[in-house]
């Protein structure tokens, strides 16, 4: 049984053949990595693994030059994530590689496909099929707003913005204001002014968009409640929102102690995460369908939890039983919107959100969040208790003899007992730890295995 | 190993200058090069600097020359001059390349941005001359000052380029020749525009052997 705690790259590499788009260069090469990524962007987006056993001690200089190459060389600017991640220990360089929102995608003024792990770069005939298979993949933030003008625009939060990009690699700076930037991006166009651009900047959101808010309200009676401990109404432009929800909670949120025996220290810490309460919150903001202009965001936090919904479901196929996040390439409902909020640092971890949440909760030892998607909402749900397993004797003694990560198969489960435990007994103990989150199930038919994710 | 399939049409070797003005463009223009180079042409464009230079002539000069050395010519009228407008009184570097296509002959294609041809229908029912569109305008403020805003909307250069451009002045409309502009709203609309007149290498050598 391995000891290694499988991480998002194994858990990629495991995943069924064909079920995730994904590429593994061997070796670094720029040039090849970038083609694929603009690839990518003229598809369906995807990862991309490249191997470092040739970089030595260089990774992140190699991760600089692939984020700067990025930024200059591809057209128009596209959303695409590349840090260092590990396979069974050994670091690699992954790119996330998100589908465009402003296709065809250029590198270095060409063109570039993918065809079955191969980069082809079109004749006329693929070409004229790019173009008509590739349309913007979001309406609403490219639509003109009627009303809106450039002054009605934030310019010095538009200039942070754009400094942060430079700072952070994701803008090069050749493009030298916002209103490049929001040209380049077709959130402008002359002095048309596009719904993404006064979502994300306007001064007075309120008589421009006023489906930019979002509601706190604390009931720590339930759902059924009569009264409201707490209502709190916010209107403005994304990242403002976003700034004012965060130090909501942060000025708001309880403080829980825990004490740990090893350390002999106590730790104060939010009831809920600051950090995933910020992401929750970006992705809510951002995902949303806007096209409602009576919408908007809820928090609603109880004594046991917090709910946060916003307008829109989600894609179908990416979480399983409300807690199981499948591997997915964020497809965001406003990508251009998406890109802002990545340029300036508002979405460290682009198309990773919701793994994200899930992992931090887990680690946290609290009970997993829930997605569900319904009547054209998704609601995600924090919960504050820790989080409480149910399995029979038999499996939580077998748990407990193993450490997280470790990894064994059916045939080792049914033989660890020193009596005879029938293949429908260790199947359906099997499936029970499964879906209490304490294992996850890797490969299929007869390579099919499990991994501790974690103790009962 | 990853391998790099090329595809590419083989290199045609027609030059086709683009002329456009480059403000709340260049995500279009890295598209029309893009696509154009991927047919095969030799595309020269000053926003990504392919115009072969001389560095005794001017940049006016030699975006001239290098409409003149092309075979074809592909020109987008959008609604405002951009900054190469040299002196108010001096015609843009883009109507510059406008009138050395008129003059050379040489086939060309026109795109007209659907503002400029909404401005242009809306200012001929209205009766009103191009040459009353001005340069900028007295606008009061919330706060009750008067400020001077600059002409955002269309450029009346613009509208001329595009009375030029559909021959509006000849007469009868059955005497006009080459005077097909293409109005386009969006990417989609270039794309399709583009890839119907361009896709076909052998259809554009047939017009420049009509053209000689």
């Amino acid at each position: 049984m391995n000891n290694i705690a499988p991480s998002f790259v194994d858990t990629l590499l495991n995943q069924k053949p064909g079920s995730v788009h994904l590429t593994r260069f061997t070796e670094y090469d720029a040039d090849r990595v970038l083609q694929m990524v603009c690839a990518y962007l003229n598809h369906e987006g995807g990862w991309i693994i490249v191997d470092t056993d040739s970089l030595f001690a260089d990774v992140q200089g190699k991760i600089a030059e692939l984020q700067s190459k990025t930024a200059l060389l591809i057209r128009p600017l596209p959303l695409v994530y590349i840090h260092e991640e590990y396979d069974n220990g050994h670091p690699v360089i992954l790119l996330t590689v998100m589908k465009g929102g402003l296709p065809p995608y250029s590198y270095k003024s060409k063109y570039y496909i993918e065809k079955s792990n191969k980069i082809i770069a079109p004749g006329k005939d693929d070409i004229n099929l790019l173009l008509r298979q590739t349309f913007p993949v979001s309406t609403w933030e490219l639509s003109t707003h009627l009303l809106a003008e450039w002054e009605d625009l934030d310019e010095s939060l538009m200039q942070s913005v754009l400094e942060k990009g430079w700072e952070k690699g994701r803008v090069d700076r050749s493009c030298k204001s916002p209103e490049e930037l929001l040209g380049n991006l077709n959130l402008k166009d002359i002095t048309y002014i596009k719904n993404g651009a006064v979502a994300l900047f306007a001064h007075d959101i309120s008589h421009l968009l006023p489906q930019c808010k979002l509601r706190i309200q604390v009931m720590l009676g339930g759902k059924s409640s009569e009264s409201f401990q707490d209502v709190y109404f916010l209107e403005d432009n994304l990242f403002a929102l976003s700034q004012k929800v965060h130090d909501y909670f942060l000025n708001r949120l309880p403080m829980v102690s825990s004490f740990s025996k090893e350390e002999w220290d106590s730790s104060n810490q939010h009831v809920y995460p600051l950090d995933v309460v910020d992401e929750a919150v970006t992705n809510a903001l951002i995902h949303r369908d806007f096209s409602s202009v009576v919408d908007e965001v809820l928090i609603n936090i109880y004594s046991d939890r917090m709910e946060i919904v916003n307008p829109g479901e989600m894609p179908k196929d990416i979480v399983k039983k409300k807690s199981i996040i499948l591997p997915h390439i964020s497809t965001p409902r406003n990508p251009l919107m998406a890109e802002i909020f990545y340029v300036g640092d508002k979405m460290e971890k682009t198309g990773r959100g919701m793994k994200l949440i899930h992992d931090r909760m887990k680690e946290l030892n609290r009970r997993l969040p829930e997605w569900e998607s319904k009547k054209g909402y998704t609601q995600l749900t924090l919960f504050r208790s820790i989080r409480i397993t149910k399995l029979n004797p038999r499996a939580t003694q077998f748990i407990d003899a193993l450490n997280v990560g470790d990894r064994f198969t059916k045939k080792e489960y049914m033989n660890y007992w020193h009596y005879e435990l029938s293949e429908a007994t260790a199947k359906n103990d099997l499936a029970q730890m499964v879906d209490q989150g304490v294992l996850i199930k890797e490969g299929n038919g007869p390579s099919t295995s499990y991994v501790v994710l974690a103790k009962n | 190993m990853i391998i790099l399939y090329i595809m590419l049409e083989p290199r045609n070797h027609i030059k086709v200058f683009v002329s456009s003005t480059v403000y709340d463009f260049e995500s279009h223009l890295d598209y029309i090069y893009s696509t154009l180079d991927g047919y095969g042409y030799d595309v020269m464009m000053s926003h990504k600097g392919t115009i072969p230079l001389d560095s005794k002539l001017s940049n006016l000069e030699n975006c001239l020359k290098g409409v003149e050395n092309c075979d074809v010519f592909l020109g987008f009228i959008r609604p405002l001059l951009g900054t190469g407008v040299l002196d108010r009184n001096q015609k843009s570097i883009t109507e510059q390349e406008f009138d050395v296509a008129l003059r050379v002959n040489m086939p060309r294609f026109v795109m007209a941005d659907y503002r400029v041809v909404f401005a242009r229908q809306f200012l001929k029912m209205m009766q009103i001359p191009i040459q009353d569109v001005p340069y900028s305008f007295n606008q009061t403020t919330q706060d009750g000052k008067e400020t001077v805003k600059p002409n955002r909307v269309v450029h009346a250069a613009s509208l001329e380029m595009y009375d030029i451009a559909i021959q509006s002045n000849i007469l009868p409309a059955t005497a006009r020749v080459g005077n097909w502009v293409q109005s386009y709203k969006n990417l989609q609309d270039i794309a399709l525009h583009i890839e119907a007149q361009f896709k076909d290498a052998e259809q554009i050598k047939k017009l420049l052997d009509r053209h000689e």
